[in-house]
């Protein structure tokens, strides 16, 4: 009995311990009823995230490769999900040579076109962000879903990217939408990427 | 085993109670975390499977249980693979994948059907609604979209369907009738069969397969593109024409706009592409064997100088040389056919290539240039399809069970991306063909996507692509593994309770371990009944150390994102640098 009454007692101290996985409890007042305050493991960032989308991490992952993202999931979106992914590789990360490899890579296809007729580049524009040195992407394209197989269905993705250097690694907001449901949630990216905040 | 056998119940519901709210640190003996583990995964709870598949204690005494611990360990790994499945971006134009992905993993001898989730699909709504309640209505809305709910497929006007079923026709009496009832209690797959024979009936329900609507949105194009090109038909032209059914229609076109007349003519360039070859552009079966042969030395020179092509050239030095077959391929590019160790190459791709090039099947025989050039077009998949060769090799060598998983897309895709990218910046001429080809053949624009997702992604996210883009209808390794193991400890556990000369006179009919190791999951799981019981004990123990596959997975993914990241952009390859800060 003496256990059980333990038991019962300790289940009443852990009752928030699965939501507080990374948020914390309460919503960050500053940032409206709608969005809550989210801070990356280690302390690399914190953003504001919208409450109605959902999160999705890969903790094990992002140690494996020293980058650190969560990806945020509108609760409607069109034929593609309507993401967002707040980033940061660190300088030793497995997948980028630094943020200029990461503008490179981003900016054209891979046959280092900005226009064919199933994408569109926007020249990379040099920009402030809330005060930091950024770099801004945007493209549009159109993706296969079956790339090995002979079914052409494709979807139509509208993306935008920030890229923000740091002193090591850099950070990255990247917003992909289908192109109809672009301009409806681009604000809430817009909310994200202004809420952020990284080490220098 | 003690733990699991002895049970006190209401410890164990409390400490399950504990593992629902996250209290994992709760300190208790890892036989008691086991009976809490235990009870909570049978009534499905998914943070209490992914708690003891991370509880190694737990994990380990469970699994010092021969009979149980399997089919404990295939229950977690199923819960905490539907979760994983269920947390994707699933919206409304992916429901048909959804359904896909669910259809595998949710049915009468499925690990999820003792969990409570199933074999009705219903159930999965229930589950939701208990351990995912925030979940976003319109997601709730794809799963029913998914699971073919009666009132998302039927409406909400009526509870029942007159149908045709093949020969049995409703016109004729003899029609089928599905009730809203029977409906109910039909598993995923029988939904599906309804609905196909629903779609031979009524193009209303086309919405419900991907490929029947991509089908017939390709042959509104086609038709499209062959009425335009119509207008510059003579009469007799437009004669012959007349009456015929669209496929024939395009056959014609191609032989009255005969020879890669299709340059700078993107509706001629669909019909040239979409259309039957003409005689003398089929490779007949001997010129297709000749053809292979030739293809794999050739494409061995294409793959030499890449990272991803060293790797697979260095796997051929090992295991054999490359032998590459040409021949009709169902819907795919390439694959890789394990009872002949060897490539297959669609001739379908091969000769949409010729037909556009101008290129006959006697020209190719007689010009090592042009066969040369189709190697070099055709390279990518090779090297796709490479790394199943390579995955199979493993398989082999380790003695190991190992079903087709989407980790095994991911490994493949990668190496073809990473190879595609080397490529397009070390190779002119490979670019020149890719870029050029793009404009009547999706293969080559496929292989321009992929190089650019790849390079683009990274490595890390490129995993994510695959597994919620490309192939979220095959099971993930955990998927596979639970589903194997639930069926195959069941039937060892039943099988327990004979008699030694019962089992022995019983698998002197039953299949044998090297016939089991061919089965896919689904087959496996199907007839785990009619398999010898060493050969059921034999995949238990692999699949109960998937430490083992991880591990390889893990090491070809490194392998690439290394290289990946290696690759520098030569100024030819880019436009558009980043200002300087």
């Amino acid at each position: 009995m003496k256990k059980l009454l333990s038991a019962v007692m300790l289940l009443g101290l852990c009752a928030g311990a699965l939501s507080a996985d990374g948020l914390p409890a309460a919503p960050a007042a500053a940032a409206g009823p709608k969005f809550k305050k989210y801070v990356m493991d280690h302390g690399y960032f914190s953003c504001t995230v919208p409450v109605t989308w959902s999160i999705n991490r890969e903790k094990d992952r992002d140690e494996d490769y020293k980058i650190f993202e969560l990806q945020l999931l509108a609760p409607k979106s069109d034929k593609a999900p309507t993401s967002i992914f707040v980033s940061y590789y660190a300088a030793e990360n497995e997948d980028f040579d630094g943020y200029e490899d990461f503008i490179d890579r981003n900016s054209t296809n891979a046959l280092g076109e900005s226009k064919s007729e199933r994408e569109n580049y926007e020249p990379v524009k040099k920009i402030k962000l809330w005060g930091r040195r950024a770099f801004e992407l945007a493209r549009e394209k159109l993706v296969f879903l079956h790339p090995e197989t002979k079914s052409d269905e494709s979807v139509q993705l509208k993306e935008k990217i920030y890229v923000l250097p740091a002193k090591a690694g850099f950070y990255v907001l990247h917003f992909s939408a289908e192109k109809p449901a672009f301009e409806e949630s681009l604000p809430v990216f817009e909310k994200v990427a202004k809420s952020f905040k990284g080490k220098p | 085993m003690n733990a699991l056998s002895a049970r006190k119940p209401v410890f164990a519901a409390l400490a399950a109670l504990f593992l629902l709210c996250g209290g994992t640190a709760f300190a208790q003996k890892a036989a008691d975390r086991l009976l809490a583990y235990e009870a909570a995964i049978s009534s499905g709870n998914p943070a209490a499977a992914v708690a003891f598949l991370k509880d190694r204690e737990a994990f380990n005494l469970a699994a010092a249980d021969d009979v149980k611990g399997p089919a404990l360990l295939g229950k977690a790994e199923a819960l905490k693979d539907l979760r994983d499945l269920l947390a994707m971006p699933w919206d409304k134009e992916k429901a048909n994948k959804l359904n896909g992905a669910l259809s595998i993993r949710i049915d009468a001898d499925k690990p999820l059907a003792k969990v409570g989730v199933g074999p009705e699909p219903e159930k999965l709504l229930l589950w939701l609604e208990k351990y995912q309640p925030s979940y976003p209505r319109t997601k709730k809305a794809v799963v029913r979209t998914a699971i073919r709910q009666w009132e998302i497929v039927f409406g909400t006007m009526t509870d029942l369907r007159e149908m045709s079923w093949d020969q049995a026709k409703t016109w004729q009496g003899r029609g089928v009738t599905v009730t809203k009832g029977s409906w109910g209690s039909m598993v995923l797959s029988e939904r599906n069969a309804v609905i196909a024979q629903l779609m031979k009936q009524d193009q209303a329900f086309i919405i419900y397969n991907d490929q029947v609507l991509a089908a017939k949105k390709d042959s509104v194009a086609l038709q499209a593109s062959v009425d335009k090109v119509k207008s510059r038909l003579t009469p007799e032209q437009l004669a012959q024409l007349s009456g015929k059914p669209l496929a024939d229609q395009a056959y014609l076109l191609g032989n009255f706009f005969d020879g890669g007349a299709a340059k700078g003519d993107s509706d001629l360039a669909r019909i040239h592409a979409a259309r039957d070859s003409l005689p003398k552009e089929v490779l007949p079966a001997q010129q297709r064997d000749l053809l292979g042969g030739m293809m794999g030395p050739a494409v061995s020179k294409e793959l030499a100088g890449t990272k991803a092509g060293q790797k697979v050239l260095a796997f051929y030095a090992k295991e054999g040389p490359l032998r590459i077959e040409v021949r009709p391929l169902d819907g795919k590019y390439s694959a890789y056919d394990p009872a002949t160790r060897t490539i297959v190459l669609n001739s379908e791709t091969i000769q949409q290539y010729m037909r556009v090039k101008g290129y006959t099947a006697d020209s190719v025989m007689r010009s090592p240039a042009q066969v040369a050039e189709i190697a070099k077009y055709m390279s990518p998949v090779v090297v796709y399809s490479s790394a199943h060769h390579m995955q199979d090799s493993w398989a082999r060598k380790q003695g190991v069970y190992k079903p087709h998983v989407q980790e095994d897309e991911i490994e493949a895709m990668s190496l073809e991306g990473l190879y595609t990218s080397e490529k397009l910046r070390k190779d002119k001429v490979f670019r020149n063909i890719m870029a050029s080809s793009r404009g009547f053949s999706s293969y080559a624009t496929k292989r321009v996507d992929i190089a650019t997702e790849f390079s683009a992604s990274g490595s890390k996210r490129f995993a994510v692509t695959v597994r919620q883009r490309y192939f979220s209808g095959l099971p993930s390794l955990d998927a596979a593994a639970s589903q194997v193991l639930g069926a195959v400890s069941d039937e060892l556990a039943r099988r327990s309770a004979l008699s030694v000369q019962q089992r022995a006179q019983n698998d002197t009919v039953n299949l044998t371990l090297q016939e089991a190791m061919e089965m896919t999951p689904e087959e496996l799981a199907g007839s785990a009944g009619e398999i010898r019981t060493d050969a059921l004990a034999k995949i238990e123990r692999d699949l109960s150390a998937l430490g083992v596959y991880k591990s390889r997975y893990a090491a070809a993914e490194r392998n690439s994102r290394k290289a990946l990241k290696t690759i520098k952009t030569s100024a030819s390859a880019k436009t558009a640098a980043p200002p300087a800060l």
